[in-house]
């Protein structure tokens, strides 16, 4: 059973698919409105529908346009979920991946999986938080990854990023619970997802990942979605500042094996630590 | 509406085994399981209080049942469980929640006996619950284990050294059990309560309990033991079925501080 999440009010960055659309999901079914935000009109589109048959009755469902990289987009977003009512939910879940040894990644993949991932979650508990504070309190939540916890070769930017998520979320806990507000953040392993696909269809990659869980299954978006939903409700009052892993046990266990893939783009050479002069 | 998701989110007819059930987090975690429908095998070594318990349950119209166990005899335990086990015709979940706390100097007279019976309750009884419940675990189709470890696991406090390094060793446990246990399934997960109104803190005057919130609690206050059966509920859910092995602080922000 599910407690109710009547008269709440989320905000979903990257709500059109994936992980952000099925915290949606689970929010709309238990009654809070939700605001999808991300850059793509007919992803959210679509996306909305998928939230409104999922819903409660009397559940609101909007869409806002937007990049979480750029503030501006963000704080738009943020005063778009107004319109439902006061926010007392936010999930920054934007994200993006990328691949490749850390000497041969371009300034712009650096920053592109920066902007993205880290800064766009300051940007989502910068104004959301705001938000919620003045609503009298609330929660937020950032989707991390098991890559903020274990080092991943190969996916460097991406680790960090993420690494700089978790100390955020601790960060602004530790601020903002005199408003009462809680934040948390969940640390996913491998989620069938569309940013996943290329690892999911890749064999090597996959055995190494189940090899190193002992729940030896792939994650499913629903998985992270219900323990999001647990960390940004009623059950979880007593909670913040906590990075909790869903991950089968993953994170017991060492990060994954991607070399695979550099070798394929990079080459060996890089991968290896060896530069042309 | 129909239904568009497979995972339960109800513990409704599970067999739910609760350690330290008379008291504090232990009876809220029993009366949370009771409301959502679970078949509550309520165990503690006082008797009286238990049964108490046991009464508030099956009056509200739940279904619970009352052992009265010292967790430091392994025969007890295995009988308990045993009569669980047949009683209610199996074992779907065990929350490993009874402690004791006793303060003692390492060079005190008593710390040898302390250290003995702290860590007997602390985590020997964990290994033997679980011993006794895995052949019946294996047999349910959402096996949960929920060890109660602290904060402590995470931090220490001086004059503590036995609870520390038992709820240290809980943490251990969990993971270790996490590993091996996860290929059948079976998640092992544990909770560290932080700052909570139960027995344990009962003796802390008030004014000392809003200072230490005031000062390391981001949440500034103590919460009620409701809010951590919650937390044990949420990790017990057919659900949650894809989280193992993690330590969560349900601490109200505590453990952010390395406090």
């Amino acid at each position: 059973m599910s407690a109710s999440l009547v008269g709440q009010n989320a905000f979903i960055t990257g709500g059109g698919s994936g992980i952000g659309l099925a915290c949606a999901k689970a929010f709309a079914r238990d009654g809070a409105h939700v605001t999808l935000f991300g850059r793509s009109r007919e992803r959210l589109e679509h996306g909305a529908a998928e939230v409104r048959a999922a819903a409660a009755t009397g559940v609101r469902v909007r869409i806002v346009c937007g990049d979480v990289a750029l503030e501006k987009d963000v704080a738009d977003g943020v005063a778009g979920a107004l319109d439902a009512g006061p926010l007392t939910i936010a999930v920054a879940n934007a994200g993006t991946g990328g691949l490749g040894p850390i000497i041969a990644t371009e300034e712009g993949q650096w920053s592109k999986i920066i902007d993205t991932n880290l800064s766009g979650t300051f940007y989502t508990f910068k104004h959301a938080g705001r938000a919620i504070a003045r609503a009298g309190g609330g929660a937020m939540c950032a989707i991390s990854s098991i890559a903020g916890a274990r080092t991943h070769r190969f996916m460097g930017p991406y680790c960090v990023s993420k690494a700089g998520v978790d100390a955020l979320v601790r960060n602004t806990a530790d601020e903002l619970g005199i408003a009462n507000i809680r934040v948390n953040s969940v640390l996913p392993g491998l989620v069938d997802t569309d940013l996943s696909a290329g690892l999911l269809n890749t064999e090597a990659v996959v055995t190494d990942y189940l090899a190193c869980m002992p729940i030896r299954r792939t994650g499913k978006v629903q998985d992270i979605a219900e323990a999001v939903r647990f960390l940004c409700g009623p059950e979880s009052t007593w909670i913040t500042g906590v990075n909790l892993s869903v991950d089968g046990g993953h994170h017991l266990r060492r990060g994954p094996d991607v070399e695979t893939f550099s070798r394929m783009l990079f080459g060996d050479d890089l991968t290896e630590g060896r530069p042309n002069p | 509406m129909t239904r568009l998701t497979k995972l339960s989110r109800s513990i409704e007819g599970k067999v739910a085994i609760v350690t330290g059930a008379a008291s504090g987090m232990g009876r809220a975690t029993a009366q949370l399981f009771a409301d959502e429908g679970a078949k509550v095998a309520a165990m503690d070594v006082n008797a009286g209080p238990l049964d108490a318990v046991v009464g508030e349950i099956t009056r509200a119209g739940g279904a619970a049942h009352g052992w009265t166990v010292d967790l430091s005899y392994k025969d007890q335990i295995d009988r308990a469980i045993g009569e669980v086990a047949s009683r209610f015709g199996g074992i779907d979940i065990l929350v490993n929640n009874a402690g004791i706390s006793i303060p003692v100097a390492i060079d005190s007279a008593e710390f040898e006996a302390a250290w003995q019976r702290s860590l007997d309750v602390l985590i020997t009884a964990h290994v033997r619950t679980i011993r006794a419940a895995l052949p019946h675990l294996r047999k349910s189709s959402a096996p949960r284990i929920v060890n109660i470890a602290s904060t402590e696991g995470l931090g220490a406090t001086k004059l503590q050294s036995p609870y520390t390094s038992a709820k240290h060793a809980v943490i251990g446990l969990t993971r270790s059990l996490a590993v091996e246990l996860g290929p059948e399934g079976i998640t092992v997960n544990c909770i560290c309560p932080g700052p909570i109104r139960t027995g344990m803190t009962a003796g802390i005057p008030e004014e000392q309990k809003q200072i230490f919130a005031r000062r390391r609690v981001a949440l500034r206050r103590y919460a009620d033991p409701e809010e951590v059966a919650h937390g044990t509920l949420s990790l017990v859910l057919p659900a949650s079925s894809f989280i193992t092995g993690v330590a969560l602080p349900v601490d109200g922000g505590l453990t952010i501080r390395n406090a």
